[in-house]
């Protein structure tokens, strides 16, 4: 949330403080050559045009002509040169207003952590509380205080802009303060104005570039709001606002006075939003990532190639994958024709590098291939679900389920884990909620979990990892799938904890007879664990050894040798257990 | 056979504890009275400070100076500046404003009569922000992920940054001018014996800007949600596109639009300010406007004092309703 | 007269612009509902002639509900609406009985006036002599503080005397005032009922029922909202204007606030309104293809240029330099600007509808600005102020900023909103040399603008802004108010006006328009250019 209320509303991203180069994109291009060459062409026209913009002249209140694009008011101004030259001064004011309200800002914000902690504490209150005014009011009372003018209205805009960057400053400084670099830093005696100009500022860049864009957008808009209640600036000098102001009672009989100083509000106002957009993408690469057209995520038929060997012999394996391809929207093949089973209550171990394609096997099984990535075998059934057909969601849930290896972050963040839990139950079995509390209790129960009442009432945040895992399991073992995926599951988990969740996958395969596909880089759990395995290396098998060849060390192809090789063998314990 | 470690045990902090809730609204009360404490200093201090000398425009044009003098004996201006401050507490500890010489009338009368037009408009805008930002904002967001429809992604992107552009009176006038000058479907502005539809024009005004930064956020935020794990859980649950959005893209959006729905509507109380003078609705905002006009300084103080502990409110509403809707919050997760 | 009984008839809106429109408050629900077809839910509101009620706005609230202390055209129009003035303004510059139903002027500093016997306040007590005369001594007692005062009885001291049984008040004054008469026109001069002298602070609040001698009450004051005022139903002391008045009175008056001309001139249009006020010409030219409203036109005010004369200042004994001023000064140029040539330029500080102002141009310098640069591209350091009150003022002291800067001169130019403007030049000591002034007459004689710029300064308790040093000026503006006889006194005011070229104390620029806007149903009555809002009615021919 901290991170969201700094953003003043307008381009709210989440500040990456990765320092590195600006990417370009097309928003910011837009942006920048829109507030360019607009910035360029009203400093010509402040420089020349001066004299058709505020001298008298007999053609007075002139519709527009060749001479007079946007025709003359009551003085015989041109309002063309009029809005030209105040959009000049518009610029001039928004950008002294923003570069004042950055500096004292920043400033502010990043003091505040390089002070003693009282200080910081204290002053972060006053921060928080001097944000929660809003702005425009904050300047209106300031623009009443200081008087119509130009460096009036300037000064007021900045004020009344600096609590709002002061708290982003002070949140990013916040943040980066407790990382190692800063903490060295600080503990190497390195001076405070070192700290800041070094170490805290180049980390702040872009959120505060983007805090830049909106604070100039906001403030144009400001002033000219300030302009149209009568306190802002005052004529004979003028900008946008006075204009927009002074031209907005003639809308109804001379719309035309309007046209000039709105558009260049307009375009002044855009082309930061723009800059501000693109440099919010340009930060946050999950967003607005340029990828090619991707269709929707498939699972097609497919021939058999002929080159392949003939059809095996129809098998009673409850999974079974024949010639699964998968490809990138380009066409791309990314796993190169797979085929396997796995049998009743039998562990397959897959094994391979990242980017070998194991994943994307086992995501094409559970239909859950992402974006633009396409499957297509000639074979995929799941207990006698076709999956390269139409199927329900309760077919699929019955047939498949998933577990994920576990960064904190596959429970939804805002449900209880109960919610969550019995979310299968009561979709797909029609439970209702207490049936569902009642078996999914049974579950925790029997994936150990010590006071399941308790787990349920709680919030993902406030459980282990382990607990997570354990509760992912009961969860995926709720529906009672044929076929259990369990994708780098320990992976995250500390070894005891990770020793304890293999256990239960062990239990599984002992007390039912679910097919499990145990996806892992570590040949050392899957060689504890699983019946089979499968290596896998750039989308294709090159190996299938049983558990018993993997443990005596009986491969054949280089790769294996070489993952097994580089597995430390600290944590194993060969024989034990088995 | 025990497996389970320590670790495997909820740790028992917070967990929908009594002392929580109690610590999270504390914080958030003293946070309260620290604004209304600053408001009240600020708003003392500031106003006098405002030039022209309130007691001439009390007085008015014609006023002679015996009677300018006398004036300000009455409005307690020639008492030195900390007993009137003792004064002016005094008097907002018994509810009371001071007195408004424009208006002959307490302020705290004309603040209670224009209140209810500032906060019906500021949160009748907020629902129709909420109501139409969200939904548009998520369904934009979920057709843009992954970067598809690219043509939708910048129509939209560059659609609300244009319109959020405009500045408000000026979308406001040309709302005037659409629906009540040529369609003719729509009050102008404020009619007192239908101030129900009359405030349709003006929340509209009010809402369309901040209906376009929200929904670039709601967008934004959704293509986030939309990578996160949780979601892949879900789909792995085969809960159906519905479920999925309602449960679990959703509230995990709220977060962030409830963030910054509260920065909005604070931002409103503000932006009030000019879209109440076009369409002369007696709210606050026209308020402060008129008064800061006609130098009425005590009104400038009761209206400034007002709007900023309504703010503060708005603001601690939004932090309570964050509580609710994401726990993390409240457990100090913040700042 | 009694009040309007007849039920109103059923009109139904006659044009496609008025267009009904949902009376009830379900506005978020109804907007919803309807959607795209927000036509459908479309229905007008009732107008007057429905209702009986006048639905119009002031562009501030009412300063004071006690007539003495009223300030602002807007606050004046209140008072005549609640309290009945001795005599009261009818066309052609002539006066007619209100309270007063004959008055006698004995002399320029004696005069009688006969009060009629069938007005009652709206308590119930019958206004009698002693009540008038409480009421005029009030406003004459110098701890009521009037600024009106010495608008109505002049500097000197004023003798009120009653006597019920004659029904006649008898009013003396020590200096000679023949305008006496018209400033008992003038709703400032309004009757206050024994109840509202009684509670000084209440009657400023409007909350004593009992004050108001005038045919409405106050019956609803949400300051900072919006008033209600009611037609008192035993009201009957309604003047005889020269054109008898035809329709009824409205029953009942909302009156709201609100600044924005535009605003006011679409809520007109939507008939949410039935009478506006526009200074700005371009909201008053949005009326012109509607037939069915009625306009009425008149100059409110007056604008010239005042010099501020103190010593130490640029213009002090600088006739030469006043007059360059002037030359540089196109007025028409200024006209275009300040009404959009909507109203005429003057040739004195009044409008020539009124008594005794000048109508000879060849008094005024010639628009000359390479004379006036000669001398003026030496001054220096000049401040002019202008009023930022409408876009008007604001842009006619634009005109003379650029007016004085093209032909040389060195000038300032600080923008102030309207009680600023006025505290500042109201105010003897203070920093300004040039201002054009929006002089608001509202006795209606030329005499009430000239002391404006001849006679006691502000700071000596007279009206003088400039400060200006015009023995000449003051005899004949004295001897003007002394003179009982029209001819003599307009000979007086001639020979005062002619001072002010001479010296060039003043540059006569344009007239304010106003325009009243109402209503098809609505009429007002206009005596050369005062509005009468008390003449409001419904239904007339």
């Amino acid at each position: 949330m901290a991170e969201l209320t700094q953003q003043a509303g307008t381009a709210p991203a989440t500040p990456v403080s990765r320092p590195g180069r600006l990417r370009w994109n097309a928003a910011l291009i837009a942006g920048t050559v829109l507030l360019v060459v607009t910035g360029v062409v009203v400093t010509i026209a402040a420089l020349t045009m001066l004299e058709s913009a505020e001298g008298l002249s007999p053609d007075i209140a002139q519709p527009a002509s060749a001479a007079h694009w946007l025709g003359t008011d009551d003085f015989g101004r041109d309002l063309f040169a009029r809005a030209l030259v105040g959009a000049q001064a518009s610029l001039l004011m928004a950008l002294a207003a923003t570069a004042i309200s950055m500096t004292a800002g920043v400033l502010i914000g990043t003091a505040i952590w390089t002070a003693p902690r009282r200080v910081r504490e204290f002053a972060l209150r006053i921060v928080e509380i001097t944000v929660s005014y809003p702005e425009l009011l904050v300047a209106v009372v300031l623009a009443a205080i200081l008087g119509a003018g130009r460096w009036q209205l300037v000064v007021a805009v900045a004020l009344a802009n600096i609590p709002a960057t002061a708290r982003l400053a002070a949140n990013l400084s916040g943040s980066i303060h407790q990382r190692d670099f800063v903490t060295t830093a600080r503990l190497t005696g390195v001076p405070r104005r070192a700290l800041i100009s070094r170490h805290l500022l180049p980390n702040m860049a872009e959120p505060l570039l983007i805090q830049v864009a909106a604070a100039f957008s906001t403030g144009l808009v400001a002033m000219s709001a300030l302009s149209f209640v009568g306190l802002g600036v005052q004529t004979p000098d003028y900008d946008l606002g006075r204009l927009l102001a002074d031209a907005l009672p003639a809308i109804y009989s001379r719309p035309i006075e309007v046209v000039g100083p709105t558009l260049l509000i307009l375009v002044l106002s855009i082309g930061a939003m723009l800059i501000g957009d693109g440099l919010a993408a340009a930060a946050d690469p999950r967003v607005n990532r340029t990828a090619p057209r991707t269709p929707p995520a498939t699972t097609e038929p497919r021939q058999r190639d002929s080159a392949d060997a003939p059809e095996p012999a129809e098998s009673s394996a409850p999974v079974q994958v024949r010639d699964l391809v998968v490809r990138r929207a380009d066409g791309t093949p990314l796993v190169h024709g797979v085929s396997f089973d796995i049998g009743r209550g039998e562990i397959l171990g897959v094994v391979g590098e990242s980017g070998s394609g194991k994943s994307l096997t086992a995501l094409s099984l559970s239909r859950l291939l992402p974006e633009g990535l396409t499957a297509e075998a000639s074979r995929l059934r799941v207990a006698g679900v076709d999956l390269l057909g139409r199927t329900t969601r309760r077919e699929l849930a019955d047939a498949v389920a998933m577990i994920y290896q576990d960064p904190g972050t596959t429970f939804n963040p805002a449900l209880r884990m109960g919610s969550q839990l019995t979310e299968v139950l009561r979709v797909h079995r029609g439970k209702s909620a207490r049936e569902a509390r009642e078996i999914i209790t049974g579950l925790l129960e029997d994936v150990h979990i010590v006071d399941p009442p308790r787990l349920l009432r709680s919030h993902p945040y406030e459980l282990s990892g382990g607990m997570r895992q354990r509760a992912m399991i009961a969860a995926a073992l709720a529906a009672e799938p044929s076929l259990l995926i369990a994708d780098e599951p320990t992976t995250a988990l500390d070894v005891t904890v990770a020793a304890g969740i293999l256990r239960e996958l062990e239990r599984i395969r002992d007390e039912t007879d679910t097919a499990t596909l145990f996806i892992s880089h570590d040949l050392g759990v899957v060689e504890e664990l699983c019946d089979r395995v499968l290596v896998m290396k750039d989308g294709v098998i090159v190996e299938e050894l049983s558990a018993e060849q993997l443990r005596s060390g009986e491969v054949t192809d280089p790769y294996t040798r070489m993952l097994l090789e580089s597995v430390p063998r600290l944590s194993t314990t060969p024989g034990a257990g088995a | 056979m025990t497996t389970t470690t320590a670790t495997d045990r909820p740790r028992a902090r917070r967990v929908r504890g009594g002392s929580s809730w109690t610590s999270f609204a504390l914080r958030r009360l003293g946070g309260l009275a620290g604004v209304v404490v600053v408001a009240v200093v600020v708003t003392f201090v500031i106003v006098p400070l405002i030039p022209g000398d309130p007691a001439v425009s009390a007085a008015g044009p014609d006023a002679t100076v015996d009677q300018i003098a006398r004036v300000r004996a009455q409005l307690g201006l020639d008492q030195p500046m900390f007993d009137r401050f003792l004064d002016y507490v005094g008097g907002l500890l018994q509810g009371d404003l001071g007195h408004s010489f424009s208006l002959n009338a307490p302020v705290s009368d004309v603040v209670l009569r224009r209140l209810p037009f500032t906060a019906a408009l500021a949160f009748g805008a907020l629902l129709v922000v909420l109501a139409v930002a969200v939904p548009l904002g998520m369904a934009v967001g979920a057709l843009t992920r992954g970067g598809r429809r690219r043509r939708l992604d910048s129509a939209f992107g560059y659609t609300t940054a244009f319109v959020a552009a405009i500045p408000p009176y000026v979308l406001a006038t040309l709302l005037v001018l659409l629906f009540a000058v040529t369609l003719q479907v729509l009050p102008p502005a404020y009619t007192r014996s239908q101030p129900g539809v009359s405030m349709l024009l003006p929340a509209l005004a009010l809402s369309i800007p901040s209906i376009c930064l929200i929904a670039r956020v709601v967008r934004r935020e959704t293509a986030v949600v939309l990578e996160q794990d949780y979601l892949r859980t879900a789909r792995g649950w085969r809960l159906g596109t519905v479920r999925t959005a309602l449960r679990y893209a959703l509230p995990n959006l709220l977060t962030s639009t409830l963030t910054l729905s509260g920065i909005i509507l604070v931002g409103m109380l503000g932006g009030a300010i000019s879209v109440e003078t076009v369409f002369s609705w007696p709210g606050l905002g026209l308020g402060v406007v008129n008064a800061v006009a006609t130098k009425d300084y005590p009104l400038v103080q009761g209206i400034v004092l007002v709007l900023a502990v309504l703010s503060a409110l708005m603001t601690m509403l939004v932090d309570i309703l964050l509580g609710i809707v994401d726990p993390r919050v409240r457990g100090g997760h913040h700042g | 007269m009694t009040p309007p009984s007849s039920p109103p008839s059923v009109r139904l809106p006659g044009r496609g612009r008025r267009r009904r429109r949902g009376t009830r408050a379900l506005a978020v629900v109804t907007a919803v509902v309807c959607g795209s077809a927000l036509a459908a839910c479309s229905t007008s509101t009732a107008g007057p002639a429905e209702t009986g009620t006048v639905r119009t706005v002031l562009n501030s609230d009412p300063s004071s509900f006690d007539p003495a202390q009223a300030q602002g055209q807007q606050t004046f129009q209140v008072a005549s609406l609640l309290y009945d003035t001795l005599l009261r303004r009818d066309s052609d510059a002539r006066l007619v009985g209100g309270l007063a139903t004959d008055w006698a002027t004995e002399s320029a500093s004696e005069f009688t006036f006969t009060i009629r016997d069938d007005a009652t306040c709206s308590d119930g007590t019958p206004i009698t002599a002693s009540v008038v005369a409480d009421s005029l001594r009030r406003l004459a007692d110098p701890a009521t503080e009037s600024t009106w005062k010495s608008l109505v009885f002049g500097l000197g001291d004023v003798d009120v005397a009653a006597d019920d049984r004659a029904s006649t008040v008898r009013i003396s004054l020590s200096e000679p005032f023949t305008t006496l008469p018209q400033g008992l026109a003038i709703p400032q001069s309004g009757i206050v009922c024994p109840a509202g002298i009684a509670d000084a602070e209440a009657l400023e609040a409007g909350s004593v029922a009992g004050a108001f001698s005038g045919p409405y009450t106050v019956q609803e004051a949400q300051q900072g909202l919006n008033y209600t005022f009611a037609l008192r139903e035993d009201y009957a002391a309604w003047p005889e204007f020269s054109t008898p008045l035809t329709g009824e009175p409205p029953r009942r008056l909302e009156i709201g606030v609100s600044t924005d001309q535009s605003t006011v001139a679409n809520q007109i249009l939507a008939g949410d309104l039935d009478l506006g006020q526009f200074a700005d010409p371009d909201a008053v030219k949005r009326f012109t293809a509607q037939p069915d409203l009625h306009q009425y036109q008149v100059i409110s005010a007056t604008a010239y240029v005042v010099f501020n004369q103190r010593e130490g200042r640029p213009f002090a004994g600088r006739p030469d330099l006043r007059r360059a001023v002037a030359q540089a000064i196109n007025q028409e140029a200024f006209n275009a600007i300040f009404t959009k040539r909507t109203a005429d330029v003057l040739t004195s500080v009044t409008p020539a509808s009124f008594r005794c102002t000048n109508t000879d141009r060849s008094l005024l310098p010639e628009h000359d600005p390479d004379a006036a640069s000669e001398l003026l591209s030496d001054v220096s350091g000049v401040q002019l102020i202008g009023n930022t009150a409408n876009r008007q003022f604001s842009g006619g002291a634009d005109y003379l900023f650029a007016a004085l800067t093209e032909a040389g001169a060195e000038v300032n130019m600080s923008k102030v909103d309207n009680a600023t403007f006025w505290s500042t030049i109201a105010e003897g000591g203070s920093d300004w040399d040039i201002v054009f002034l929006g002089d608001l007459n509202s006795v209606g004689a030329i005499s009430a603008s000239l002391d404006r710029v001849i006679g006691p300064s502000v700071e000596d308790g007279g009206r003088n802004y400039s400060a200006s040093d015009n023995p000449e000026g003051e005899a004949a503006l004295a001897e003007g108010l002394a003179s009982t006889d029209p001819e003599a006194q307009c000979d007086a005011f001639d020979r005062a006006q002619r001072t002010l070229f001479e010296r060039s104390d003043i540059v006569p620029l344009a007239g304010s328009p106003l325009t009243y806007v109402t209503g098809p149903d609505l009429t007002v009555s206009v005596f050369d250019d005062y509005v009468d809002l008390a003449t409001m009615r419904v239904g007339a021919e």
